[in-house]
């Protein structure tokens, strides 16, 4: 029942209810859920937008609610044991996870990451955004088997699996980029003695955190 | 007829070599006394810079003090930021210098030059870039000559300088990309040349980095503390010369070379995070910065090359890293 009512809330979203749905979703039984729903798919909405941008950490609350959601959605599709369509939506689920982190990421960080070296760099602008490639992404995702017990059995112990992966990829991406300030610093320290241009040089050092 | 021709022929090869050649000796010149006034002069200006596209005013300050530079550069937008320096000698010259030093002497001195002298020399500037004055023009209300720098080869950018007739101080520095983009640009707006600032305006506040003076470290040194390195970038791109600070000092892990315009520095980590394997470059104005990670005796390193060089360059050099001596 809940999972119509979800179709509902996003095809109102959507702009795509017929009247039934509607009629459905304004049954005071249901407003809970509903509610609940509308709010969720708005923040995913929001996020994949980009609406968020300039409240740098919002997405850290928002991720871990979108995952533990995707989570609880998991757990449901297992208990009520509809074979093929659950294995995709454990899928999926991951897949927003995914794509939730990627435009996350990319909306804070201004370091690019290459992957692999085949990525094509000479688009890059002047000053680039990071774009970051979830490559640990594709193995956590491969994880869902056809039987649901061992579906079960892995669950529990994926459940946090996101937010771990969200705050650590943040965390590495962090620190990351205070090293390359450093470096970056330190290169300056010399060439500002070396390039003829003197103290101008530091014009191109942003951060002075101290090494 | 046909010999007069011929005649007119040779004056004009003559002259527009002659002319070319004059044009040359113009550009060193300009450059080396470039070279000097940024250090030697006391001045104090705004200058806007621009990297990529983003824009930024700062305020610069020089004054000489007892025979030592005092700088101070503040930022004038966003957060309150300052970098100062003292305690470096006008005598100190830092291998960067010594090679735009170089460049008037170097066009004098052709002819009878010494081999051992010779030796002792790091390539010359010229073999790497070609220097034309380009035209005149105004830059802050004075009146500067312009000059190209361009490469003769892929591993530098090329440099569009506007030098002030009066001074030879930088008033305006461009540098291009590949496809003729602009990396960063920097110019200032206004600038007062000739009255010291006294050494109280110098001191730091609670918002200034202390930019260090790393003192270039004695020739005779030189060999040795290279081979102290346990590391060793095998490659480097022609009329580069490796930056050597004190012993003292000497960090095992970075190494800078300069050609006299542009510098870029080569960093080695030991690196046990699986989590940082993945390659990666960031770039902003004309700073690049590439980073790899590579396996040394069999164990995870990474490699960053940090500087004013074009990317394809920065990888050439990251990918020539070699342990000399097992760690």
């Amino acid at each position: 029942m809940s999972e119509q009512l979800r179709e509902s809330v996003s095809a109102l979203m959507d702009g795509e209810a017929d009247e039934m749905e509607v009629r459905r979703l304004l049954v005071e039984g249901n407003k809970d859920v509903v509610l609940k729903t509308w709010s969720r798919y708005h923040a995913i909405s929001d996020v994949l937008q980009d609406k968020g941008a300039g409240e740098q950490f919002k997405h850290i609350e928002i991720s871990q609610k979108i995952s533990e959601a995707i989570a609880t959605e998991n757990v449901s599709a297992v208990v009520d044991k509809r074979g093929s369509t659950s294995i995709f939506k454990s899928i999926s689920g991951f897949a927003v996870a995914a794509s939730v982190t990627v435009a996350v990421v990319v909306g804070m960080q201004n370091v690019q990451l290459v992957a692999s070296s085949g990525v094509d760099t000479n688009s890059i602008p002047a000053v680039s955004s990071r774009v970051y490639l979830p490559n640990n992404t594709a193995s956590n995702v491969s994880f869902g088997g056809s039987d649901s017990v061992s579906r079960q059995r892995t669950l529990p112990n994926s459940r946090p699996i996101p937010n771990v992966l969200d705050a650590s990829k943040v965390i590495a991406d962090f620190e990351a980029q205070k090293r390359l300030d450093k470096f970056i610093l330190r290169h300056t320290e010399r060439a500002a003695l070396n390039n003829g241009q003197g103290m101008i040089s530091y014009a191109r050092v942003a951060s002075f955190d101290t090494p | 007829m046909k010999v007069l021709f011929c005649k007119c022929l040779a004056a004009l090869i003559f002259f527009s070599a002659s002319s070319h050649l004059l044009a040359s000796a113009d550009a060193y010149s300009l450059i080396d006394k470039m070279s000097h006034s940024f250090r030697e002069l006391n001045y104090q200006g705004v200058f806007s810079y621009q990297q990529g596209d983003e824009l930024h005013s700062l305020k610069i300050t020089h004054s000489v003090i007892n025979g030592e530079e005092y700088e101070r550069l503040e930022h004038l937008d966003g957060n309150r930021r300052d970098i100062v320096r003292h305690g470096h000698g006008l005598d100190c010259i830092h291998p960067g210098h010594k090679i735009v030093r170089m460049l008037a002497e170097q066009s004098l001195v052709e002819s009878n030059k010494n081999d051992q002298q010779s030796r002792v020399l790091p390539e010359r500037i010229t073999n790497f870039y070609h220097f034309s004055t380009v035209g005149t023009g105004r830059i802050a209300g004075r009146n500067v000559t312009k000059l190209l720098l361009s490469p003769k080869d892929a591993h530098r950018f090329t440099r569009q300088l506007a030098l002030d007739d009066e001074t030879g101080l930088l008033l305006q520095s461009t540098l291009i990309g590949q496809a003729n983009k602009v990396l960063e640009r920097f110019q200032f707006v206004e600038i007062a040349v000739g009255e010291a600032v006294s050494e109280s305006y110098f001191r730091e506040s609670e918002s200034s980095h202390q930019a260090p003076h790393i003192g270039p470290l004695p020739e005779s040194a030189e060999s040795l503390t290279i081979d102290n390195r346990n590391w060793s970038v095998k490659w480097i791109p022609g009329g580069y010369t490796p930056v050597i600070e004190s012993r003292d000092s000497l960090k095992d892990d970075m190494a800078t070379f300069t050609d006299g315009m542009s510098v870029f520095s080569v960093f080695l980590e030991r690196s046990n995070a699986t989590a940082l394997s993945a390659e990666g470059q960031s770039q902003r104005g004309a700073t690049i910065a590439y980073s790899k990670p590579l396996l040394l005796a069999g164990r995870p390193h990474r490699v960053t090359v940090v500087g004013e060089i074009p990317r394809q360059t920065a990888q050439l050099v990251a990918q020539s890293i070699v342990l000399v001596k097992p760690q």
